[in-house]
């Protein structure tokens, strides 16, 4: 079963989120803020990160920076999903690391199809 | 009782022989201590309240979130209108202790949080469930009455939830006298009409705020089939700077090509701001063709607008003006015109990989400097 994080400092997506992943059969866990994502990178290999963009502590963009730099975590494929559109900012983003940017709202069979090929992608490159 | 009388009268022999002014401040501290003694009671009682309203309504949101879930999101059924007021009871949820305006209010809430995070089914089930529970209804009726703050507040509900309004009464409040609710009544309008949305954009005579240019940035985004019209006497000296940097933003986000000649126009305009929107906009539409014009008017612009044009340069990515970025690199002494001009030579590889090692070879060391910084893609300022 693959295993995915998702950071979000909002109960509503997250409960959300992890309801429908839980579904497709992922085991999912959850992390309030960058702070709390790291606690768990350190402690669990996750196949997965999806994180919002503005949160408290660190933010996605640092997460995302922390999970590059980490040679422990540098292979997890890392979503962004987020209410910040501005251009600069998703560009920033993905320059530091992260695979894919989604814009919320976000449609769920999207972004199922997004998980998956980045899950997949990973396991290619794994092997 | 004799002894009680006794005290009384010693008591008040003693205060019959202080001062006058002594009783004043004795009985003005005596209130004080009073007045402040039931502030304070009144403050804790209403903290104590205010905590258990909290928690009775976090206890109701907990709920309606799981009833939420399992209706809207966790629903195999394709059928998006199958919900309806029975398959989704909240009255048991009105002897936790909040009254029942209150229950509503909290399930709008959550509603409108699904539709802000979700589209597609889940956005079009919440709806269906907000109109088979007769919750726009309600809207409707607080769109009529006289506080500002709840037509306010009612025409942004039905406006998120994707509810048309009135069409009538959203012309009248286009004259309201609240900024706030002709902002919302010009983006229902917009969202819900089949009129050319840029019409209302045409007809706008007052600035729009930053919040409401964004929101029609998105309802322009995210309108079905949409093709954007000509932005022809919009982007104008003429119209007011707003809606034309709203203007600009749409015709890079629909590359429209045709609107490069207004936009070349409008360079001309006195407003720094907009003139270096107006740049800006020309260098993510690459409009290859407006490069020599630029270059034609940099040495009269202002610093801020020289430096537009040096990052608009690199965005067009022509090639064809490399020596003058050169030339801007090496012979000018400003600092930000050699960085500006050394981020546009990096962004134009691989045109410029021949002027690259040749800078980096001959450079003095403060510009090799600047050139290791522009190649840093974390820190390019383009």
């Amino acid at each position: 079963m693959k295993q995915v994080l998702i950071v979000d400092k909002d109960h509503v997506f997250t409960t959300t989120l992890s309801a429908i992943l839980s579904r497709e059969d992922y085991k999912v866990s959850i992390a309030k803020d960058g702070k709390e994502a790291s606690g768990a990178l350190a402690s669990t290999v996750f196949d997965l990160v999806i994180t919002d963009m503005i949160m408290p502590y660190a933010n996605g963009f640092e997460l995302v920076s922390n999970i590059r730099n980490n040679e422990s975590a540098l292979h997890i494929p890392v979503m962004v999903v987020s209410d910040v559109t501005n251009e600069q900012n998703i560009a920033h983003c993905m320059r530091a690391g992260a695979d894919v940017y989604f814009t919320k709202p976000v449609n769920i069979p999207d972004l199922i199809s997004g998980i998956k090929d980045l899950i997949r992608n990973q396991k290619n490159v794994a092997a | 009782m004799w002894l009680h009388n006794a005290n009384t009268h010693a008591y008040l022999s003693v205060w019959g022989s202080f001062p006058f002014f002594i009783k004043i401040c004795f009985a003005i501290s005596v209130v004080a201590l009073a007045g402040i003694l039931f502030a304070m009671t009144s403050i804790i009682a209403k903290k104590l309240a205010k905590k258990k309203e909290e928690q009775r309504s976090g206890l109701i949101t907990e709920r309606i979130n799981e009833m939420l879930l399992s209706a809207v999101v966790m629903q195999q059924r394709e059928d998006t209108g199958i919900i309806t007021k029975k398959d989704f009871d909240i009255r048991p949820l009105y002897t936790l202790g909040l009254s029942a305006k209150k229950v509503k209010k909290i399930l709008v809430n959550e509603m409108l949080n699904y539709r802000n995070y979700f589209s597609g089914t889940i956005a079009d089930r919440v709806r269906r469930l907000y109109i088979s529970m007769s919750l726009h209804e309600e809207a409707y009726a607080r769109l009529y009455k006289g506080n500002w703050e709840i037509k306010v507040n009612a025409l942004s509900e039905l406006y998120k939830m994707g509810v048309e309004t009135d069409h009538a009464y959203l012309l009248e409040l286009l004259n309201n006298n609240d900024r706030y609710i002709r902002e919302f009544a010009r983006l229902s309008l917009m969202k819900f009409t089949k009129r050319d949305p840029l019409q209302f954009l045409r007809e706008l005579n007052e600035p729009i705020s930053q919040w409401e240019e964004f929101e029609i940035f998105l309802l322009f985004q995210q309108k079905n089939d949409f093709t954007l019209g000509s932005l022809e006497g919009l982007i104008s000296l003429d119209k007011e700077p707003t809606v034309v940097s709203l203007c600009l933003q749409l015709a890079v986000y629909f590359r429209q090509w045709e609107s490069v000649p207004l936009i070349l126009e409008l360079i001309q305009t006195p407003d720094l701001k907009l003139r270096a929107e107006a740049i800006t906009a020309l260098g993510k539409l690459e409009a290859t063709d407006s490069a020599k014009y630029l270059i034609a008017i940099y040495p009269g612009q202002a610093h801020v607008i020289q430096l537009k044009i040096l990052a608009t340069l690199g965005m067009i990515r022509s090639g064809s003006y490399l020596r003058f970025l050169e030339n801007e690199f090496i012979s000018s002494q400003d600092f930000e015109i050699k960085k500006y001009a050394s981020d546009a030579i990096i962004k134009l590889y691989p045109l410029s990989k021949i002027t690259i090692d040749k800078l980096m070879g001959n450079a003095e060391a403060l510009n090799q400097k600047i050139l290791n910084h522009s190649l840093n893609p974390l820190l390019n300022t383009l």
